[in-house]
């Protein structure tokens, strides 16, 4: 196990994560906005990609065209395929969302369900089932060794594009009137509806916005592996809804946080020996234990107004919030049933079974150091990364961050 | 929300209209996809009736995948097919005149999807089928045609076990993967490989040959790391990173063109200096392309699981036929599908029925001389080889500025 490897799985997820991060904003804006998961959105991905490639191959560029044409070429076919994918985008809201919107989620569902299927077809009635080539002139192809590793140039700007994107997404969000109003759309479509916001426009703009992510991301992916299937979005899809559960779906935070913790468990979970996960989990241990015992306490105890805190009330506290095996186990056998001891002892054995199963692993991982999971294993143990953490924190990563509603 | 009544009645005429939209669409796109195949099976239809009672049209069926991954295997098949079933149609049986009509269907490489499409056959009423281009489609629909008593004859299904499953209506015109698996890793062997990575793609026919392969490296003493990727996945990071740490200097890839493109590509970039193999998988000329430029496949090698297409007495002429009809050139495994059909042909003719339990026996026996030489099958439907067969049958590849060209 070398430093080379693991930095080069480490560069390997992040530019794997980075692009799922952004089709996993569109997911998750349309569901923080609508409570709708648009299935439709990898194939948007798909037919961004799609649309950059058909551009290029237009523009005829070859190996002899000069740089700045290039460029020149480069940039039409970004415009080309942004325009127009948020073109789709809106149109699939409009014809496929927008007339259900009354109607119960899943009626929503099936017609983005239904939509995919259709834009699937499409691709292939269009381009034919095999897959497009991107012509190979306009993709960068220089790298730099660090520490013997190889980084493309191509991983730079996909990870450099992506952070900027993000960094422009949250200022729309958070510093803009457009922001303000998805914002309070998603808080409470009614009520904005009667501020004065427009939430139909509102809502258009969060399909054209997402639509316009996964176009981009639909070029670089195209760029990155050279060519893109008519199903290609279908998996890449799934992966960012993934993403986007596993951050906390509606939280666009939670995507990016998502999206790279999934891309690196897919590099790092077949990528390096056990001995090198044993660690993860072992800080994973720390983590837990650091929350159980300092900081749930501490937060428990912050509750109580200054004027009731005595020493001995908030040693009470403490002691009822901490690891207390022996609370959960009395409030387990009905012995104390007051409803706060009830839940912090259910908080308690949670946690205590959370801790039990990290060192579990971590000491059956350091005692096979020496072994790694076979590659097969690679969608397992990202899936297996999804089921841990809903298991121990259902509404994901940052999930809780939406809960501003109330 | 508040709605006036004009409102509720607009929208809900505007959900009708959607609604009846999307189903059109829904059907539109089902038909591009399925009816691809379905065109000229109609035309024949009509000159059955005009020639009176000497003349019948017995259905075939075709099981390939025209859509997907193996898209380009698929056409060649279809095409060979349509090619055949011009130059076998007329044949005679007690008399009678007999047409053959193709019936189509694309199972879109998927071996979910070779049940389904096998269904659709069977109730098309085929005598026999063509198919399917895959081992895990065919492994997938066999017992399906075995219940019904029909033949299943593949042009290129070449996992060793499908002809020791105890289906007695499975034949192949190709030859087994533990013949090609031996052929490659004795090759490997032979450029004097020490450290060889195996990666298949989880398939039916991938992990089969890439067992093969292992067999024979394991027995000639040469250092193997295995390696799974998965159909159907674009990105292979995680394996192209260990498989950089192993620093192999052979990597076989024993999956499909599509995978091996970007799996190779994927190598190059993360600065793997190894010598690229593959298996008949690999061997379409669109790997280039796939690789994201040729340059990133140039040099690498691959089998096919036939006999050499130069040593094929009727393959020229076979080729020509091909390309006059189609305008491109005979892909991987076109003749063996035209030979399918010319032995089920011959069967029919033997046994003097167009019954399929009829044809099945009638296959055991038959002898055939097509596109590929004399050809007969043994006891359990491979191709009888006569004098056993070894290595030396597998043809070999190099990919030299975008084709595969021949080894002699």
């Amino acid at each position: 196990m070398t430093f080379e490897h693991i930095l080069g799985l480490t560069i390997s997820g992040l530019t794997v994560g980075m692009i799922y991060a952004l089709i996993a904003l569109g997911y998750t804006m349309v569901y923080g906005v609508l409570q709708l998961i648009n299935f439709a959105h990898g194939e948007v991905f798909t037919v961004g990609g799609y649309i950059a490639a058909t551009t290029l191959i237009y523009t005829g560029v070859d190996a002899t065209t000069p740089l700045a044409a290039k460029i020149g070429y480069f940039a039409l076919a970004l415009i080309v395929s942004i325009v127009l994918t948020s073109f789709l985008g809106w149109m699939i809201e409009r014809v496929a969302y927008r007339p259900l919107r009354k109607q119960s989620r899943i009626t929503a569902l099936l017609s983005a369900i239904g939509m995919s299927i259709v834009l699937q077809n499409l691709l292939v009635i269009i381009f034919g089932p095999e897959p497009i080539i991107m012509p190979t002139a306009v993709v960068p192809t220089g790298f730099i060794e660090v520490f013997g590793v190889r980084i493309r140039l191509l991983q730079v700007i996909i990870i450099v594009t992506s952070l900027v994107l993000m960094g422009l997404l949250a200022w729309i969000v958070k510093g803009t009137r457009m922001g303000k109003a998805m914002r309070a759309t998603s808080q409470d479509m009614e009520a904005a509806e009667m501020m004065g916001i427009e939430t139909n426009l509102t809502i258009s703009f969060t399909f054209i916005v997402g639509s316009a992510l996964a176009s981009i991301g639909g070029f670089l992916v195209a760029m990155y592996y050279g060519s893109l299937q008519y199903d290609t979005g279908f998996l890449y899809g799934l992966k960012a809804f993934t993403a986007a559960v596993l951050g906390g779906i509606g939280n666009i935070y939670g995507a990016v946080v998502g999206s790279l913790i999934l891309g690196l468990a897919e590099n790092w979970g077949v990528g390096v020996t056990l001995g090198v996960l044993a660690w993860l989990f072992v800080f994973g241990l720390i983590a837990g234990l650091y929350v159980q015992i300092l900081r749930a306490p501490g937060e428990r105890v912050s509750h109580i107004a200054e004027e009731f805190r005595t020493p001995e009330y908030e040693r009470l506290i403490r002691s009822q919030y901490q690891l207390a095996p022996v609370v959960a186990v009395k409030t387990l056998l009905s012995e104390r049933t007051d409803a706060l001891v009830h839940v912090s002892a259910r908080h308690a054995v949670r946690l205590m079974a959370g801790n039990i199963v990290l060192g579990f692993f971590a000491v059956l991982f350091f005692m096979n150091g020496e072994m790694q999971f076979a590659s097969k294993w690679q969608h397992v143990i990202s899936f297996a990364v999804l089921m841990a953490i809903l298991m121990f924190r259902p509404s994901g990563i940052l999930g809780d961050n939406i809960q501003e509603k109330v | 929300m508040h709605w006036t009544g004009d409102m509720r009645m607009w929208q809900g005429n505007t959900r009708k209209v959607l609604a009846l939209l999307l189903a059109l669409a829904v059907a539109v796109s089902m038909f591009g996809l399925v009816g691809c195949g379905d065109d000229d099976a109609d035309t024949e239809d009509t000159d059955t009736t005009s020639t009176e009672g000497t003349t019948e049209t017995i259905k075939i069926g075709v099981a390939t995948s025209l859509t997907g991954g193996l898209a380009d295997y698929g056409f060649a098949a279809a095409e060979a097919l349509k090619i055949a079933a011009v130059d076998f149609s007329g044949f005679e049986i007690d008399g009678v005149t007999y047409e053959i009509e193709l019936i189509i269907k694309d199972d879109k490489g998927e071996p979910a999807e070779a049940p389904v499409v096998a269904q659709q056959l069977l109730d098309e009423g085929v005598v026999a089928v063509i198919g399917c281009l895959t081992s895990g489609n065919t492994k997938a629909s066999l017992p399906i045609y075995q219940a019904a008593g029909i033949p299943l004859i593949s042009g290129s299904a070449t996992r060793p076990d499908l002809t020791e499953l105890d289906f007695e209506n499975f034949f192949r015109t190709c030859l087994r993967d533990d013949l090609q698996g031996a052929a490659i890793g004795e090759w490997a062997v032979e450029l004097g490989s020490e450290k060889v990575v195996v990666m298949d793609d989880r398939g039916d026919y991938s992990v089969a040959l890439a067992d093969e392969v292992i067999k024979t490296l394991d027995a000639a003493g040469v250092e193997v790391s295995r390696e799974e990727g998965q159909e159907g996945d674009v990105d292979f990071s995680a394996q192209v990173n260990n498989i950089k740490a192993f620093a192999p200097d052979t990597v076989i890839f024993t999956g499909y063109h599509r995978e091996a493109g970007l799996l190779f590509k994927q190598l190059v970039e993360a600065g793997v200096e190894a010598q690229f193999m593959g298996g008949d998988g690999i061997k379409s000329n669109d790997i280039g392309d796939e690789a994201g430029g040729a340059e990133n496949v140039e040099g690498a090698l691959c089998t096919f699981g036939g006999f050499a297409q130069e040593n094929m007495p009727g393959y020229t002429a076979f080729a020509d036929a091909f390309m006059a009809a189609t305008g491109k050139e005979a892909g991987p495994y076109a003749e063996n599908n035209y030979d399918a059909l010319g032995a089920v042909v011959a069967a029919m003719q033997l046994a003097g029925s167009t019954e399929g339990a009829d044809i099945i026996d009638a296959l055991h026996e038959v002898e055939y001389d097509g596109v590929q030489g004399a050809l007969t099958f043994d006891s359990i439907g491979d191709v009888a080889v006569p004098g056993g067969g070894g290595t030396e049958l597998i043809p070999r590849f190099e990919y030299k500025s975008g084709v595969w060209e021949f080894i002699e």
